[in-house]
């Protein structure tokens, strides 16, 4: 009964540590710009290097707490309705990806799958744009949102496949 | 647990995601050439104006006071009370399909193959 306890408390302290990480992360790419001008909202995603860690190397049920913590604290302490949509459907879908992912885990490596949830999550914008913009303008972004996709992803995904062979182990301990 | 090793798998996402961008290019890269217009889409509706007259554009869209201008047969944002102001700072819209973004007044301006002069300044919203 103590060890199940234990190992609850673990694990929420592992998933309040990692939604900080996230707000962090999240936070301090706001503030200094990474932005592509010409691409409304686009940004390197330098938070969903938390949210994959905590997918592939804690659980999903982490992974979509820390998710939906970070969208809602954003949302409510910088952003505005319309950026809380698109943050929302952006991680609904990138968490998608992940669990699209975990059915072929050991083919993929963390490139591949941050490549894949960066596409999926522009893709979700995207259809919040359509949804506001009409198709036309939502196609027009979309090839260079996955473009951004394909090199951001690969850039998140090196930087996971650093963390999880380097610093499993410390966060588990 | 993941690969800790590039994949074919990986490979074939990667190729995928290009392809699947260079598909949705390829109708950019090839516009029909016809006359272009400048279609504002903002809260009210959809305007159309004309790329051949130099002009500018002022209009609240969402609460947000945005001021658009056409010259020279591209268009841009010049000034928005947005926000962030990522409007601004973008590349002025000239080519069909191409398009410029103001997400917090909710407003896009898209240029549209056709429809020039005699669609200038048409009420479609």
């Amino acid at each position: 009964m103590q060890m199940r306890m234990q190992g609850r408390v673990k694990e929420l302290a592992l998933s309040g540590l990692l939604l900080a990480a996230a707000l962090l992360l999240s936070y301090v790419e706001s503030i200094l710009g990474l932005h592509i001008s010409f691409l409304p909202g686009m940004k390197i995603g330098l938070a969903n290097v938390v949210i994959a860690f905590a997918f592939f190397e804690t659980s999903k049920k982490t992974a979509a707490a820390v998710s939906f913590g970070r969208v809602l604290i954003m949302g409510i302490l910088f952003g505005s309705a319309i950026s809380f949509l698109y943050s929302a459907f952006g991680a609904l879908l990138s968490f998608g990806g992940m669990l699209l992912i975990s059915r072929f885990e050991k083919r993929v490596s963390y490139i591949g799958a941050s490549v894949l949830c960066a596409c999926f999550h522009n893709v979700g914008q995207s259809a919040v744009a359509a949804c506001f913009f009409g198709i036309e303008v939502a196609s027009f972004y979309l090839p260079y949102l996955l473009i951004c996709g394909v090199c951001f992803g690969s850039f998140t995904g090196a930087l996971l496949n650093f963390i999880s062979k380097k610093y499993v182990g410390v966060v588990f301990k | 647990m993941l690969s800790k090793k590039l994949t074919k798998a990986d490979a074939f996402i990667i190729i995928a995601a290009v392809l699947a961008a260079l598909l949705l290019l390829s109708s950019k890269l090839f516009p029909t050439g016809e006359d272009m217009s400048l279609s504002v889409i903002c809260d009210s509706g959809e305007y159309l104006y004309s790329l051949d007259e130099n002009r500018k554009i002022e209009l609240i869209s969402g609460g947000i006071r945005v001021n658009i201008v056409i010259k020279n047969g591209s268009a841009y944002i010049e000034s928005s009370e947005c926000p962030n102001k990522i409007c601004m700072r973008g590349a002025a819209a000239k080519d069909a399909g191409d398009s410029v973004v103001c997400a917090p007044a909710r407003l896009a301006l898209i240029i549209k193959d056709g429809g020039g002069e005699e669609n200038a300044d048409a009420y479609a919203g």
